[in-house]
């Protein structure tokens, strides 16, 4: 049997061997990461809550500014609705107003971004827009084909080294048909719209890389290919 | 000092944040290896760590919390790397040649009580092992752990409890399999 100061003690022994100094690369990387992504004035900090705060508290910042904004939408209904009121006149209800939300809605408004895709083979380019309403896309950025396995019509891959970076592939369509990626507001459903395929050209698997502002896990979005008739 | 790198990093100065890499990566990466025991997860834990710590920094309303706070990240960066168990993890603990020879009684004996413990703290989860090395190597009491862990004192004594007593299973089920192999030997 093993006693609890002894079990104390081999523990704090076993723990206290191993290495104190980090290895380079992560901290390379993260410093990259850092010079890749400068950080921009966020507008709506002080919306979001402490890091550290406690969880379930009764008055974290978004709830005290939630009821704010509650506060400041009722005051100017009744204001509007006292300064319009005709003064002989029988009273009239106010219009009906729908009810401000308990929350906040800091919805961002969609990003559009138009890239261009060359396809060396057959020595054609044509456009890809890319309409982001979750607010998180950075940027959108062409890649040149490689040559690698077929994906299966589309696949999302979040790269390791800097998981703000994900790459979509998606599988060649013959033509120089227009293309279009919505990403919705959750940021989790990304459709990609184009042309039915003519399959009057071959070509290699298509590809761009799109950056966030966060870390994004490609294994958990859904991810569609539609073709729409020609 | 630090405080005044957590400032500057989390209003965007790059340069504060490189020095904050410098002066944080030591021991939020010995944080990460004890939990995880493995130096390539223990790597892409605290890369996950530092991305988040530029990320979110600004939301870190109290400079003077900045220690705390990157122990949580680094704590749970670690638990969701061991839970995706991206890389099967073989660590090979090598010794010289002539160690039984040159080695006396008391220090093969140390070896193995090590390599003992080492089996039975690979058997823990991982959260179970972040509770055992916040309190046994970072020497937290379990109100700093609490707050480091957002989670109230007595979730982190119950974590603690059942952690230690997991642990001491797992050595007790070690000793019964060795003295097994050594009767039928």
């Amino acid at each position: 049997m093993t006693g609890s100061n002894d079990l104390d003690r081999m523990l704090a022994s076993y723990l206290d061997d191993g290495p104190r100094r980090s290895p380079e690369r992560p901290m390379d990387a993260a410093i990259a990461f850092a010079a890749a992504h400068p950080r921009r004035r966020d507008p709506l900090l002080f919306l979001k809550s402490d890091v550290m705060g406690r969880r379930g508290s009764l008055f974290g910042p978004q709830l005290v500014w939630a009821a704010l904004l509650v506060a400041l939408t009722l005051g100017a209904v009744a204001a509007v609705a006292i300064g319009t009121r005709p003064s002989q006149e029988p009273v009239v209800p106010p219009s009906v107003v729908e009810s401000p939300s308990p929350s906040p809605s800091v919805a961002p408004s969609p990003t559009e971004f138009s890239i261009e895709l060359f396809d060396p083979n057959n020595e054609i380019t044509w456009p890809v827009t890319v309409t982001d309403a979750s607010g998180t896309l950075v940027t959108a950025e062409p890649e040149t084909q490689q040559d690698v396995p077929p994906v299966d019509r589309i696949q999302a891959t979040t790269d390791q080294a800097d998981p703000t970076r994900v790459e979509l592939v998606w599988t060649f369509c013959g033509g120089p048909s227009p293309h279009h990626l919505t990403i919705d507001a959750t940021g989790q459903v990304w459709r990609l719209e184009r042309q039915q395929c003519l399959d009057t050209l071959g070509g290699a698997d298509q590809r761009m890389t799109l950056v966030f502002s966060g870390p994004v896990d490609a294994s958990t979005l859904d991810v569609q290919l539609v073709e729409t008739p020609g | 000092m630090l405080r005044e790198l957590v400032e500057r990093a989390a209003s965007g100065d790059q340069e504060a944040f490189a020095s904050l890499v410098q002066v944080s990566s030591g021991r939020l990466y010995a944080v990460a290896y004890r939990i995880l025991r493995d130096p390539y997860l223990a790597e892409d834990a605290l890369q996950q760590t530092l991305i988040t710590i530029w990320n979110e920094l600004p939301r870190l309303r109290d400079p003077d919390r900045f220690e705390a706070w990157s122990y949580r990240v680094i704590v749970r960066a670690s638990t969701a790397e061991a839970k995706r168990g991206k890389r099967a993890a073989t660590t090979l603990r090598l010794l010289p040649d002539d160690a039984d020879a040159a080695a006396g009684p008391d220090e093969v004996g140390a070896v193995a009580e090590r390599d003992r413990i080492d089996r039975g703290f690979k058997r823990l989860t991982a959260d179970q092992r972040a509770v055992l090395v916040m309190h046994h190597y970072l020497g937290l009491t379990p109100v700093d752990m609490a707050e480091v862990l957002g989670i109230p004192v007595g979730t982190v004594g119950s974590r603690l409890h059942y952690a230690a007593r997991a642990l001491r299973s797992a050595l007790e089920a070690d000793e019964r399999a060795t003295s097994t192999e050594e009767r039928s030997a």
